[in-house]
């Protein structure tokens, strides 16, 4: 005890400290610890409660996700169907329509072809005329003018022999 | 020119059955006897001498009424059958002897040559002489064609050349188409634009050996 007191400590004072301190301690439960605890657990709670709340939401999330991801796919299926469809169509009418253009183009190629023969024919008709008729004139210059009387008198005899004959 | 012809014709017969009154009563050969002397082409004699006296009366009528009746018909008429004979025959070869040049000879030359190639002095001869005189070979030939087809219905037959044919040669065609064609009347045309060859046209066919057509024929064939 002595020593204590040597050391300035007073017993007294310890158990008057200890009396405090529980004092203290027992105010402190009743007017903070437990308000305190209680806020705590109530906050516990309420974090729990958001982390319910929010594990619920992502698994409302989920589901919603998951769901929008089966809409997509099938949105995108149906997208897929549809764009096949629609290309199958452009198909048909992309043939369709190079069919009847080719059609068109052979039709006009036709038509070309044979205006391009009708004007070639055309000119060498009338060249083959041009030739015959300067044939002709220059025949008749020579049979006209060169052939000695006697001949042409010997071919009215020759032409009354052939006549005779196919008569 | 055939009324002309036909008038000194029946003159002629009309005379000699004068001098012979009896002749429609003696029998065939004793009318050729008769005929031997008579001054008419040998076609009008055979006539005289197959044809009975109506009948004879009925041809004069017929050459009377011929001058006023332009479409009369001809066909099968005894008397228009000689005259047909004696024109494509007989005064078809004499024809063919007439050159080109006679119808630029004076008359008197003319003459000459007709005398020469006729050889006889009788009416008949005068008037056939007078008519190729006075007519061209292409009006009389038009002539005695119309009248070989109002009587048998004759085609027309024109020969074309690019010259003059030679007598002989168109004798020789006279007498080839009369074998086809009987008492037709061959029309000879000069046609120079035919430069050689000949060309035939029958009632309307052509059988065509000029040397135009065949120049013409040439030439679309090489061209062609």
């Amino acid at each position: 005890m002595e020593a204590l007191l040597k050391l300035g400590i007073v017993p007294w004072n310890i158990v008057v400290y200890m009396a405090n301190a529980g004092f203290m301690v027992a105010v402190l439960t009743f007017l903070l610890y437990k308000p305190l605890f209680r806020f705590i657990d109530e906050r516990r709670k309420k974090i729990s409660d958001s982390v319910h709340a929010a594990e619920r939401y992502k698994d409302e999330l989920d589901s919603k996700v998951k769901e929008s991801k089966e809409e997509r796919e099938k949105a995108e299926t149906e997208l897929r169907d549809e764009m096949a469809k629609l290309h199958k169509f452009v198909e048909t009418k992309r043939a369709e329509l190079t069919e009847e253009m080719q059609a068109a183009r052979t039709e006009m190629l036709q038509k070309a072809q044979d205006e391009i023969d009708r004007k070639k024919a055309s000119l060498i008709k009338d060249a083959e005329k041009e030739i015959a008729a300067l044939m002709t004139k220059i025949i008749l210059d020579i049979v006209r003018n060169k052939v000695p009387e006697s001949v042409i008198k010997e071919s009215i005899h020759d032409a009354w022999k052939q006549i005779k004959k196919t008569a | 020119m055939i009324h002309t012809f036909l008038s000194v014709l029946s003159r002629e017969i009309l005379l000699f059955l004068k001098k012979h009154p009896d002749f429609f009563s003696k029998k065939e050969k004793a009318r050729e006897e008769l005929m031997e002397h008579a001054h008419l082409p040998a076609p009008f004699k055979k006539y005289l001498t197959d044809v009975s006296e109506k009948d004879f009366l009925k041809d004069l009528e017929l050459i009377f009424k011929l001058r006023n009746d332009a479409a009369m018909s001809l066909k099968s008429q005894p008397f228009f059958m000689a005259l047909l004979e004696f024109f494509t025959t007989l005064l078809a070869s004499k024809l063919d002897k007439i050159p080109v040049t006679f119808y630029l000879d004076s008359a008197d030359k003319q003459k000459e040559f007709l005398d020469e190639i006729l050889g006889s002095d009788t009416p008949v001869a005068e008037v056939i002489k007078q008519t190729l005189m006075t007519y061209t070979p292409q009006d009389l030939s038009q002539q005695i064609y119309e009248l070989s087809r109002r009587a048998v219905n004759a085609p027309l037959v024109l020969i074309q050349s690019p010259r003059e044919i030679e007598s002989e040669l168109k004798s020789q065609i006279r007498h080839e188409f009369l074998k086809e064609y009987p008492n037709s009347f061959p029309i000879f045309q000069t046609n120079r634009s035919l430069i050689g060859g000949m060309r035939v046209f029958v009632d309307g066919e052509v059988v065509d050996h000029s040397w135009i057509y065949r120049v013409i024929r040439f030439t679309t064939l090489t061209t062609s």
